[in-house]
């Protein structure tokens, strides 16, 4: 396993430079000058475009540009964002532990509703409770997140004064339940559909059969027995959820003003700031790599035949 | 006998609770006696680039900075005129080159140290230095020295000269009587070298300034800045206690926010402006003109746009008024001229549009295109993801009843700047902002000859000798009269048809007094108070 997870490291350094690569091209072929957009039709004399851009790099060839950026990025640096002049680490600082705990308590959530869910309507498959449960989640999956926050914002936040509407003021429980919500509610509706489906199958196997026959009570047989094997698929959309959530979810974080790293990642791109988006996108890729390197982990877990067989994830 | 005694306890409980209820609420009231005028305001804000001088330049940071720091004057929020602030008084040599700057002795920074004139040429130097990193240098551009210190050959700026501890000597590269106004964008605040210096990083996030209001808080981004009353302030005191900026990324949210009782000043996003004067009457302050104009700029150094009667064509063929009234809910005032009206500029008596479509196509014809015959389509272009993609449809609409066809491409801001300062435009929609309440601030930038923000490429000597002139004169009144016949002048040339005038669309909590929208879109926070509730 250790061999294994060397492996990914060495791959994850690889991607992270061919992100950087394709990022740099990317704002390069952009077209329009950066200096510009920073300075919008106010037109700077000479030396002070010159002095903007020189305090940039930008008047330097692309290849050392990009040199440059790679031998900071070595040492941790990950240069000075054009628009606030400030260090791109302490930007992200800033708001990626915002996206990061708003996106965990989401992730609970929606594990804790939709596993919950998905095994009430596997345990009472096709009865009306489930069918309710088919109808629901689907509709869930087809709200617009926009929609189902604003609608919560305006009962919650507006009408009642039982919530606050929007950001995350003092960093209070209150500032996190309504976007928690609006978050978990279309993740929690694919969990509960795949803990539904992946239990219903594990519900006709032969040892589950046999375990109700020698008496188990059917909490036992569904909890201990059924659920474990059914949670391999759950855990890897969980994961998946965990990785996009962490990295911001844009729609959300900007109708709640999140102080979160998806609504600054928005405004990056608005305003051609390289190095945050940078910076940004890169933290999210190794987020990715660290969530998707835990999930193969846990697949040892969740799946005792993998370790005897020597699985080699 | 059990039941009795619980009857008994509960009856106790109660009147404790009311005993200890009517305390806190005596104290309450207390402290309400003394804080009448005061209070706790709650203001929308969106995401300063910077608070620190250094970088101030959107409104955003120039509403908080001005909170924060005070510089040589003032304006007055209603009118705009000139007041002192640090400066007590000050005067110019006949050729208005040589300024000079007399201080009010014992004003104050945060921390507790006078504010001389050497921390105004510190500050100043600060933002001019070659390594400075910021974007808003080009405000001291008037200064003497100011290019040697941008391109690293000089320290310090050779025409700052300070003469004591309350005396600045400020001497310019070329004459420019309205020179004084500038001096009250926060750029050329004093700045205390010493907090400044300790950890430049922390004074970002935590300005220590001169102000009627001071940081409680380090500013946290993108969630709130925390200031309160400066009990030291050398002016008159501010009455609120303290002010929270609470930072929104749009307005929408904001209104909200508005609307669930938690601020107590918020903008009124477009689309809801009607709505909110009818339900909120009072407390909106709406389509009071800023010192913003919207223009369409013509590239009049080619075909066919260098045919001046075309221009003026296009000019007479939109129709502003019901454009603001679809679009823009009446918030933006029709533009006949450039300079807006809170600083002098006319509103002249509106011409109904029926005679401006038919002068429109006695023009298009004398331009030698009869009814749009022979007039290739035309580019109009913008800035994609601003508010103009409507209004371009408009005067789409609007020409096409000339038969003039237009062809809209929204561009990427970086691209469409790059084309306007190219040339390489035809017809484009963009906003001028003013950054002083001055009408110079209008005319020379976009109109001199030689002006690097004169996008639309327009030459006339006679205007670049009444705008010379005007900036040589120091008589008020005598320099608004070169403007106006200066703005006369362009207007005839038509190089720019003026759209609109932005405007305020403010609303305020239904407790709040003083209230005042200047029209450089700021509150005055320092007059603001709370009616006791």
């Amino acid at each position: 396993m250790w061999l294994y997870i060397v492996r990914r490291i060495a791959q994850s350094i690889l991607v992270i430079i061919g992100v950087t690569l394709v990022l740099f091209a990317l704002f390069y072929i952009l077209p329009g000058d950066p200096v510009r957009v920073l300075t919008g039709n106010r037109h700077l004399s000479a030396t002070a475009l010159a002095n903007a851009r020189h305090n940039f790099h930008l008047d330097q060839p692309l290849y050392l540009q990009y040199f440059y950026y790679l031998k900071d990025l070595a040492q941790g640096n990950l240069g000075e964002s054009f628009r606030y002049h400030r260090p791109v680490v302490d930007i992200l600082r800033e708001y990626y532990p915002n996206s990061m705990r708003l996106g965990l308590v989401a992730v609970v959530l929606e594990a804790v509703i939709g596993i919950f869910a998905g095994i009430l309507a596997a345990v009472k498959k096709s009865s009306f409770a489930d069918n309710l449960f088919i109808v629901a989640t689907s509709l869930m999956i087809s709200i617009p997140v926009f929609w189902l926050g604003m609608l919560l914002q305006i009962f919650f936040g507006v009408k009642l004064h039982w919530l606050p509407v929007s950001g995350l003021g003092d960093g209070g429980w209150r500032y996190y339940v309504l976007p928690a919500l609006t978050l978990a509610a279309v993740y929690a509706a694919f969990i509960a559909q795949t803990t539904r489906a992946g239990l219903v199958k594990v519900l006709n196997e032969n040892y589950i059969r046999t375990a109700r026959a020698a008496g188990l009570s059917e909490f036992k047989v569904v909890g201990k027995y059924a659920l474990k094997n059914a949670m391999a698929p759950v855990v890897t959309l969980l994961g998946l959820d965990l990785g996009a959530l962490m990295g911001g979810a844009v729609a959300v974080e900007v109708i709640f003003n999140w102080p979160g790293i998806g609504n600054q990642l928005f405004l990056a791109i608005q305003a051609r700031d390289r190095p945050l988006v940078m910076g940004a996108v890169l933290t999210l890729v190794l987020i990715f790599i660290i969530v998707n390197l835990l999930v193969d982990i846990s697949y040892l877990f969740f799946d005792p035949r993998l370790r005897s067989s020597g699985y080699e994830l | 006998m059990k039941l009795r005694r619980l009857f008994v306890v509960a009856v106790l409980m109660i009147l404790m609770t009311i005993a200890v209820s009517s305390c806190a609420n005596s104290k309450n009231n207390k402290s309400n006696k003394v804080s009448k005028n005061g209070g706790h305001f709650s203001y929308f804000l969106q995401e300063p680039l910077a608070i620190d001088p250094i970088n101030v330049q959107e409104s955003a940071g120039f509403e908080v900075a001005r909170e924060l720091f005070d510089g040589l004057v003032d304006y007055n929020p209603r009118n705009m005129a000139l007041v002192a602030a640090v400066a007590k008084s000050w005067s110019s040599n006949p050729e208005a080159t040589v300024f000079t700057f007399h201080l009010k002795h014992g004003t104050k920074f945060h921390n507790g140290r006078e504010v001389t004139a050497g921390d105004f040429k510190y500050a100043w130097e600060r933002v001019a230095a070659k390594d400075s990193g910021s974007d808003v240098a080009y405000h001291l551009a008037p200064i003497k020295g100011f290019e040697e210190m941008q391109t690293g050959k000089a320290k310090h700026l050779s025409g700052l000269k300070v003469k004591g501890k309350y005396t600045l000597i400020v001497t310019l590269n070329y004459p420019f009587a309205d020179f004084p106004y500038i001096l009250g964008h926060p750029v050329f605040s004093p700045v205390p070298k010493e907090d400044v210096e300790k950890n430049p990083k922390a004074f970002a996030k935590f300005p220590i300034g001169n102000g009627p209001f001071m940081m409680a808080a380090p500013w946290k981004h993108r969630r709130y800045i925390k200031v309160k009353r400066f009990n030291k302030y050398y002016g008159t005191k501010p009455l609120l206690d303290s002010v929270e900026f609470r930072i929104f990324a749009d307005k929408d949210i904001g209104f909200m926010e508005f609307k669930s009782g938690s601020l107590d000043y918020a903008p009124i996003p477009l689309g809801q402006v009607k709505a909110t004067d009818e339900e909120y009457g009072n407390n909106a302050v709406i389509g009071q003109p800023l010192l913003s104009l919207d223009f369409l700029g013509y590239n009049s150094r080619s075909r066919p746009l260098n045919n001046k009667n075309l221009r003026r064509a296009i000019s007479y063929g939109i129709d502003r008024k019901a454009i603001s009234d679809a679009i823009f809910e009446d918030v933006r005032l029709p533009a006949s001229g450039i300079i807006p009206p809170p600083i002098g500029g006319a509103i002249p008596p509106a011409k109904s549009f029926e005679t401006r479509f038919t002068k429109a196509k006695e023009l298009l014809k004398k331009a030698g295109y009869p009814g749009g015959k022979g007039l290739k389509k035309l580019k109009l272009t913008y800035i994609s993801g601003s508010d103009y993609g409507p209004l371009a449809e408009a005067i789409q609409g609007n020409l096409s009843k000339l038969n003039i066809q237009v062809d809209i491409q929204p561009m990427e801001a970086g691209a469409f700047f790059k084309a306007l300062h190219t040339g390489d435009t035809s017809l484009f929609i963009v906003n001028w902002a003013a950054d002083y309440p001055t009408m110079d601030s209008f005319i020379y930038p976009l109109f001199y000859s030689k002006s690097e923000d004169n996008v639309v490429g327009y030459r006339n000597k006679a205007v670049d000798r009444l705008i010379i002139k005007a900036r040589k004169t120091l008589d008020a009144k005598t320099r608004h009269k070169l403007y106006k016949q200066a703005e006369s002048d362009i207007l005839a040339d038509t190089p720019i048809a003026p759209l609109f005038y932005d405007g305020t669309a403010a609303l305020h909590g239904r407790d709040v007094r003083g209230f005042i929208r200047t029209s450089l879109d700021y509150t005055p926070l320092e007059q603001v108070w709370l009616k006791k509730k």
